[in-house]
């Protein structure tokens, strides 16, 4: 109960939060859409930091090192560090500029422009729509996934149907999400852009701390960093994997089982190399068979494995981290800026930052393989370690606290921005500037963010078992598809309209082709292990180029506006 | 508008990029879970210094390769400035 009496206290701060910061709303659209253009370096990078760094990076991010190992920080993390940086510098800072210069509040408004298209704008917007739904589940399916093994016990006769037996009596995921939800659109209606900045920065600083917090307590319970090495599962002489250690929770401390305790088998094990290799600190793959059990019957069921990763699935991944040059809720932090110096710090920082949070979720992740069973849901990984590890409750509801900041201070900036592309993008749009008050503009935004979160928490609750990592990597490799848009819409005076009509539509044909493959969301390779944003990147980058080359250059003025410079 | 001095050295932060590009790939780590500093496996402990060394990258590249060119080009005020709502010709 004590974790959960924290938990509402951090909520009701943030409502506090939104409170003061709507006190300092200005009451024009413009505020409410890019806060007056007014947002200095640490807000800037704090809000940057926050909106990239969801459910995905802490939740998702444990449960996949559980899975895989430590190449998954490889894999996501500080390729990240570089390519956010890159685009920054490279995109972030000119994109500002324009829309400073010319007057744009969104990535479309943009986009129309360079190419001198409206039907662009048309085609975009359901497509970005459709990407950043899913990226709003992660937080919703995340922010269930984390509360209710937590707060298990709680309310015994109150919550009888949980997820899994050993969760009963805890806060249910229909009810954690709703009042997520709830508690960012308080905010994000009273402050707008400037009310989502200020409470990301709080929220990140909150999740960066109770981060590192979290790893002090769960390495001092481990018995220091060299034992907390000597945890994660091992493979023996037999093909075996074994559990070494155990965590007696009435003790207080790590326990050795004597014997190891067998929680799977390597198939066709016939290497003996991998004898006391410990699949999760390196990368080799390795193909091992476990069983969970079913939570209904008791029955054990078989279940494979693959821990560890292909080079080349480790390579292509670096097409993932480009999709952050087509958030749309990024484009719009990007214009909050006071001045392009405020960009300096997020260059700098942002890779540094990744790694703080990044590094230890990773570690916690491969421990637990150690001690938790291998069946249990990846998303729960994070909370259920916790839970055994650290156990008092004030803590653990403090850094549950810190997972929900994470949440949260993504889902805000989605929200703003879907109800601001709308506003101005279809409706503005549509019906001219001077048709709306100010007054107006703010409620059209406000009620399509009512509507989009009413359909994405139904969505939420229908995907709710979803692997929060691998939905987040299908909403990344779509936005990474269409990177090749807003990279030649600023580099390449080539580009013209017929060009981006063809990479987008190539990007959406081949992601939804790939996507139904997948089973609407699983994890998916193509042959040896590509990702499928890396063929997506390549099919609507060649589409766009093909068809630039062979239809009418843009007009002169366009050119004399994006490419200042050259002209 | 004049080039900016910031031009040449695009082409080098280009250069950082790709060798970081490369350092990223390590082969070289792949099999071995030896234990570095700080109780990391070596594969962890490598990705850390990459993440420092991006930070490192990211600071030459705001002091020596800075587009302030992009800022004038930001402060100018058009007296032609278009609305961003313009319908435009199809």
């Amino acid at each position: 109960m004590n974790v959960l009496i924290i938990i509402c206290c951090y909520l009701a701060l943030l409502l506090i939060l939104g409170w003061g910061s709507g006190r300092l709303f200005r009451g024009t659209s413009r505020d409410f859409f890019v806060a007056s253009h007014s947002i200095g370096p640490f807000l800037l990078l704090m809000s940057v930091f926050g909106t990239t760094m969801t459910a995905f990076a802490l939740v998702g991010s444990t449960g996949k090192s559980f899975e895989r190992g430590i190449g998954t920080y490889g894999l996501m993390a500080s390729i990240s560090g570089l390519v956010h940086m890159a685009i920054f510098f490279l995109i972030g800072i000119r994109l500002w500029a324009l829309g400073k210069r010319h007057g744009y509040l969104t990535q479309i408004q943009f986009f129309r422009a360079r190419f001198g298209s409206d039907g662009l704008g048309y085609l975009l917007f359901p497509i970005l729509v459709l990407l950043v739904v899913p990226y709003l589940l992660i937080g919703i399916i995340g922010a269930g996934k984390v509360i209710e093994p937590v707060t298990a016990g709680a309310f015994p006769d109150l919550f009888t149907h949980p997820t899994i037996p050993a969760w009963a009596g805890g806060v249910p995921p229909w009810l954690t999400g709703l009042v997520v939800c709830a508690v960012v659109l308080t905010y994000v209606f009273l402050g707008g852009s400037r009310g989502a900045a200020i409470a990301n920065a709080f929220q990140t600083l909150v999740f960066m701390g109770m981060g590192i917090v979290a790893f002090y307590f769960v390495v001092q319970s481990l018995g220091g960093l060299e034992q907390a090495g000597k945890v994660p599962m091992r493979i023996t002489d037999m093909g075996d994997v074994v559990q070494d250690y155990r965590y007696d929770q009435a003790e207080g401390q790590l326990v050795a089982n004597v014997p190891p305790k067998k929680i799977g088998k390597v198939t066709n094990f016939t290497n003996s190399d991998l004898t006391d290799k410990h699949p999760h600190l390196s990368r080799d793959t390795v193909n091992i068979e476990f069983k969970k059990k079913n939570p209904k019957n008791g029955e054990l069921k078989p279940f494979e494995r693959e821990i560890g990763m292909p080079f080349i699935t480790f390579v292509t991944y670096l097409f993932i981290p480009l999709s952050v040059g087509m958030f749309p809720h990024l484009f719009q932090h990007w214009l909050t800026a006071r001045n392009a110096k405020a960009f300096k710090l997020t260059v700098i920082a942002h890779p540094i930052c990744i790694m703080i949070v990044w590094v230890p979720c990773v570690l916690i992740g491969s421990w637990a393989s150690g001690l938790l069973p291998p069946g249990i849901p990846p998303p729960a990984v994070l909370s259920s370690t916790l839970n055994l590890l650290v156990g008092d409750p004030i803590l653990t509801g403090l850094l549950t606290a810190g997972v929900l900041a994470a949440i949260m201070s993504s889902l805000d900036s989605q929200f703003l921005c879907l109800g601001t592309v709308f506003t101005n993008d279809i409706v503005m749009h549509k019906a001219g500037e001077e048709k709306y008050t100010d007054k107006q503009k703010l409620q059209i935004a406000r009620w399509f963010i009512v509507g989009i979160v009413s359909i994405t928490y139904a969505l939420a609750m229908l995907v709710k078992n979803a692997n929060v990592f691998d939905l987040a990597i299908w909403c990344f490799s779509g936005f990474a598809a269409l990177f090749p848009l807003v990279f030649a819409s600023l580099y390449w005076k080539r580009a013209t309209k017929a060009g981006a009509f063809a990479c987008i539509l190539s990007a959406l044909v081949i992601w939804l082709y790939f996507f139904q493959e997948s089973g609407y969301g699983g994890e998916y390779y193509v042959g040896p292990g590509i990702v499928p944003a890396a063929i997506c990147f390549l099919v609507s980058a060649t589409a766009l180029v093909l068809v630039s080359l062979f239809t009418t250059p843009p007009p002169r003025d366009t050119i004399d506006r994006f490419f200042p410079s050259q002209s | 508008m004049k080039p900016s001095p910031a031009q040449p050295k695009m082409g080098i932060f280009w250069l950082f990029f790709l060798l970081m590009l490369f350092l990223h790939q390590d082969f070289w780590n792949w099999s071995t879970e030896a234990i570095s500093f700080l109780g990391m496996p070596i594969g962890l402990f490598y990705h850390a210094i990459f993440s420092v060394a991006c930070s490192l990258l990211g600071a030459w590249a705001v002091i020596r390769a800075w587009p302030a060119k992009w800022e004038k080009y930001a402060d100018v005020k058009d007296d032609d400035k278009p609305a961003a709502n313009q319908h435009s010709v199809e």
